[in-house]
């Protein structure tokens, strides 16, 4: 078969492609909200005035961005399980919860993207002047209110790079998940490879992929903090 | 009130042993297996999971009347995702071992191939020797009997592991490495599917007994006895009643089923 049906053919490998291309564009987005908020928590938990909590931070940081994704991903997939099984038998529970691969990877993924983009949410919230908070309490706003319409738009604005940097390695990050035999872009690719002894065809096509979802996300960016910076000189 | 209260709690440390007493009841079994490994288990183009040991699994699911599920484990993980409950039973033509016994129970034996060295085409010699083969790069599967097998007797060879039994193939074929150790008919199958004339299957290896054990079985949790007694019926029901014979006719022209062993 020519490398044009073994792609796009009924017999071929291109709807498997695809299937795992929704699987790790599903798996980046969903990340996304997780792993961001997360940050943000942790950041504004950075900035708080007890030691201690402060250096929990610190150290959950310090692991997560200096241990491996895969080792982190094995951790959450093995140990997190396992953790669960455990305190299951402890409260009596008859059927085990079970971590399913992708659940797996959208925690590992999430907390790796924790500890990363809470650094960039940590610089945002310094860099907002502290006029803006001294401003909204003069005008009696409350704490939510202030963060909501005061404080996010600013921090979005400053964090919006960062963060866009940290997408872009999250979406080639979730490729690790094709270790836990879940049928992403990559494994796919590599099933699609091994089956039919064509790696670069079917390698290529993939990479062509992940550069489709990189442009557009370069574009979506750009979008972004062109609104983000409106108003501003 | 106090009495309801103690009613109520009578009824729930009731139910609490009765649904001890009562043994799992098995609807379904989670099969795992590393589709990796054509022609017994390999994912096709729709990403479905085919081979003999899928069709083989299903007539045992049928004689059983239960439904059978597969997933998709690579080979390295595939003894920790089972303890870890991640599926319910291992058809993955995972030789029954001592070693794995330690840690899985097996069903009886279902089938037991040759196991052979492969080489390079333009490689004339039969001599595969570990004196012949000083020096020389043979690769398998790691985790496997295969690699048990040249940790052993080949110390003196470059012995290369890799994830899946198609690497080493592929590097064969590509001449990164000299030989191949692997199953016969996995074997043959690569050579005729993809191989392209490159490579040979050399000859077959003499089981040894600590390091090879009698044959493939079905692997599950040792607590689950009444799974395996369940098993070991359906595979002797397999067996009589010719079915195995016809799914075995699909896939090979030889007879694959080896001594019936119980262990």
């Amino acid at each position: 078969m020519n490398w044009f049906s073994l792609l796009f053919g009924s017999e071929g490998w291109g709807s498997l492609l695809l299937e795992g291309a929704v699987v790790t564009i599903l798996l980046a987005v969903t990340t996304v909200p997780f792993g961001f908020g997360a940050g943000l928590a942790l950041a504004v938990l950075k900035l708080s005035p007890s030691r201690v909590v402060r250096g929990l931070c610190e150290a959950f940081t310090t692991f997560f961005r200096g241990t491996p994704d895969l080792l982190s991903l094995f951790i959450v997939y093995y140990g997190l399980q396992a953790l669960i099984d455990r305190v299951s038998k402890l409260i009596g529970l008859s059927s085990p919860i079970e971590l399913n691969a992708f659940v797996a990877g959208v925690i590992a993924l999430s907390v790796v993207a924790a500890a990363y983009s809470s650094e960039v949410w940590v610089s945002a919230l310094k860099a907002v002047p502290k006029g803006q908070h001294e401003a909204a309490h003069s005008l009696g706003l409350d704490a939510k209110r202030t963060f909501l319409f005061i404080l996010m738009p600013q921090l979005v604005r400053i964090a919006l790079p960062g963060l866009g940097n940290i997408w872009m390695v999250l979406l080639k990050d979730t490729s690790l998940i094709s270790t836990l035999a879940v049928i992403d872009l990559l494994r796919a690719a590599s099933e699609a490879s091994k089956n039919t002894t064509r790696p670069i065809l079917f390698y290529s096509a993939a990479a062509a992929i992940y550069l489709v979802f990189s442009i557009l996300s370069g574009v979506l960016q750009s979008r972004l903090e062109r609104r983000a910076n409106r108003g501003f000189a | 009130m106090k009495k309801v209260k103690l009613l109520a709690l009578l009824g729930l440390a009731s139910c609490l042993m009765a649904s001890a007493a009562i043994a799992k009841e098995w609807k379904t079994i989670r099969v795992g297996m590393d589709a990796s490994y054509a022609p017994f288990e390999s994912v096709d183009p729709s990403g479905k999971i085919v081979g003999f040991e899928v069709d083989y699994a299903n007539a045992l699911c049928e004689r059983m009347k239960l439904t059978c599920t597969f997933q998709n484990q690579d080979w390295d993980g595939i003894i920790p995702a089972l303890l870890a409950g991640k599926f319910d039973v291992i058809v993955s033509s995972m030789n029954i071992t001592d070693e794995r016994k330690k840690k899985v129970m097996f069903s009886d034996m279902y089938y037991a191939t040759p196991i052979v060295f492969a080489g390079q085409a333009a490689n004339k010699s039969d001599d595969v020797s570990p004196a012949a083969l000083k020096g020389k790069t043979i690769g398998t599967q790691s985790s496997t009997i295969h690699a048990n097998f040249l940790e052993a007797f080949y110390k003196d060879s470059n012995i290369k592991l890799y994830p899946t039994q198609d690497e080493p193939n592929l590097d064969l074929a590509s001449g990164r490495i000299d030989y191949v150790v692997g199953d016969g008919l996995v074997e043959q199958d690569f050579f005729d599917k993809k191989g392209n004339g490159c490579c040979r299957v050399i000859s077959e290896i003499k089981r040894v007994p600590g390091i090879h054990g009698p044959g493939v079985g079905v692997a599950m949790r040792p607590e689950d006895t009444d799974l395996r007694d369940m098993i070991n019926k359906a595979i002797g029901e397999v067996d009589a009643d010719g079915t195995y014979k016809k799914i075995e006719a699909k896939y090979f022209k030889q007879d694959i089923r080896g001594k019936q062993l119980t262990n």
